[in-house]
């Protein structure tokens, strides 16, 4: 078995560009009961480049959440195959190299903050201290300084998913998953959300895929974005974001990013559910 | 009027307490009842004195290690049980029923059979105190046990394909305050299993006290161990309380549960 350590100098060593993960003609078929069966997902090919942050929309249903869960080797394909971080997703995960941030925050309520940011690490055996101060290093990361003795209850829902997204990066994935980490926040947090992303994807960059409804959201965070239509969910197109990086609230309202969403939500239309 | 906040959360039941008990004793005198249909608190404390406290105690002891026997062996059923309907949903199937049915035989009526199988001694009175108490602990940790979150599986998996760490950093943690929650009704039932099951036969405890009192007319002696009882429920309530202070973590959702 390659330890975690040897799998990153493989990846480091790879040329810059070089594929993080990749979907080769994926498909996902399950039985439904009653002999039907459902086809998830079908056709799915697309690749990601190391270090690139790229974002998945699409109607409900479209399979989304599903593609997360193929990727992270929760869910294996019927057809096709995924490759992450140059091996196959159950080995990627069970060498630590992929961190997930859910819909919810899933902290441990009877854990606090440091310890919550610390739980994968624990989980891995580091002892203590290190992975205490391993931790506090991401809490200040996503501007929780001061609160890392607060119980989960105590914070509010946007301060409890900074908190997670603490978890998946103090963990130090190679790939990050993240799920609609947004989708449970009111409409003000999860604009300063997607602006603390940023900061933080600046400073810790790692290979994103990040799930979202939101055109708005993908557009501003990402260097691709990856349109799905549902029944089969499969991928209708796939879009480069050429905005300049750092980017910036005002950004928004230029022509650029206003035709970049204009044109990702034609792409949703042109495959109406 | 400032005072701690431990103390005043104490001030006001024992005030209300003293309230009853002045009322009582006013309406005893005013009525002028004798002390056969009801006793005054001032009477209850003289009978108390004159019964002996030591023996009081002793009587109170059979009933207390009755209860901690009964409740030791009964919770540590209820949670190997709970465990095994949540590990196996054969095991669930085989014992589901079982558990409802040992709710719904009346207990009152079994105690007589349960003497006639295991004499008049201490036996009989731990069967009762066990079946009076495991089930509310059962019930609540297989709750507790089911009540982790999907993705927090999820999230032990991206590390661990163990079940035993899912066990040991997640579903026994959540299960926590479950068990409490179980724990504090169990206790109170543990407390009636034990009166229960020595009004059908006894040579001593609380609730043989209570019967003797009656058979022999002495109002004041049953509200003697009626009193005692009751001090001893809410002594064992308190030490449950305390042990949960002390162990569990508070969860929001059981909070609002038990209010």
């Amino acid at each position: 078995m390659t330890t975690k350590v040897d799998r990153l100098q493989r990846l480091t060593e790879l040329p810059t560009g070089a594929q993080a993960v990749s979907f080769k003609d994926v498909g996902l078929t399950y039985a439904a009961g009653s002999g039907s069966q459902v086809e998830a997902l079908r056709n799915v090919d697309f690749s990601v480049a190391d270090r690139r942050f790229v974002s998945i929309l699409g109607p409900s249903g479209c399979g989304k959440s599903t593609l997360l869960r193929l990727l992270a080797g929760f869910l294996k394909p019927t057809k096709g195959s995924i490759t992450v971080a140059g091996s196959d997703p159950e080995s990627a995960r069970n060498d630590g190299l992929l961190g997930v941030v859910f819909q919810t925050p899933v902290l441990l309520p009877w854990k606090n903050v440091l310890e919550n940011v610390a739980f994968l690490l624990e989980l891995q055996r580091v002892p203590k201290h290190e992975r205490e101060a391993r931790a506090k290093h991401f809490v200040d990361l996503v501007g929780l300084t001061g609160f890392e003795r607060h119980m989960p209850y105590q914070l509010s829902g946007g301060m409890q998913q900074r908190a997670s997204i603490a978890r998946a990066l103090a963990f130090q994935p190679t790939v990050l998953l993240m799920d609609e980490p947004f989708g449970a926040l009111d409409a003000l947090t999860r604009d300063r959300m997607a602006f603390d992303l940023l900061d933080i994807w600046k400073r810790d960059q790692k290979t994103v895929l990040f799930v979202t409804h939101s055109v708005q959201e993908a557009v501003l965070l990402s260097d691709e974005v990856i349109v799905m239509s549902a029944r089969p969910g499969t991928i209708s197109t796939v879009r480069p974001v050429e905005i300049g990086r750092p980017r910036t609230k005002s950004q928004r309202h230029e022509r650029e990013f206003v035709e970049y969403c204009r044109e990702i939500l034609e792409d949703l239309d042109a495959y109406p559910d | 009027m400032k005072m701690p906040r431990g103390l005043s959360a104490l001030a006001m039941p024992i005030f209300s307490v003293v309230i009853l008990l002045i009322i009582w004793q006013a309406y005893v005198w005013y009525m002028g009842l004798s002390p056969f249909i009801l006793p005054g608190p001032l009477r209850i404390a003289k009978s108390a004195d004159s019964f002996g406290y030591l023996a009081l105690l002793g009587n109170a002891w059979t009933t207390i290690y009755e209860i901690l026997i009964g409740f030791a062996v009964g919770n540590f059923l209820a949670t190997i049980i709970a465990y095994a309907i949540v590990q196996s949903p054969l095991a669930e199937r085989l014992i589901y029923p079982f558990l409802v049915l040992s709710q719904t035989v009346p207990k009152l009526a079994v105690a007589p059979l349960l003497v006639i199988w295991f004499g008049t001694g201490i036996t009989p009175k731990i069967i009762i105190i066990i079946l009076m108490c495991f089930f509310p602990t059962a019930i609540n940790v297989v709750q507790g046990l089911r009540s982790t979150d999907p993705n927090a599986a999820d999230l032990v998996r991206l590390v661990t394909a163990s079940p035993r760490a899912q066990f040991i950093k997640v579903q026994f943690p959540s299960a926590i305050p479950y068990f409490f929650a179980g724990l504090k009704i169990s206790v109170t039932s543990a407390v009636i299993g034990a009166i229960v099951g020595e009004w059908v036969g006894a040579e001593s405890g609380l609730g043989y006290l209570i019967l003797y009192g009656g058979q022999t007319m002495r109002t004041d002696l049953m509200f003697v161990a009626i009193a005692a009882t009751v001090a001893l429920g809410l002594c064992l309530y308190g030490a449950v309380a305390l042990a949960e202070k002390l162990l569990s973590w508070k969860s929001a959702e059981i909070e609002a549960r038990a209010s």
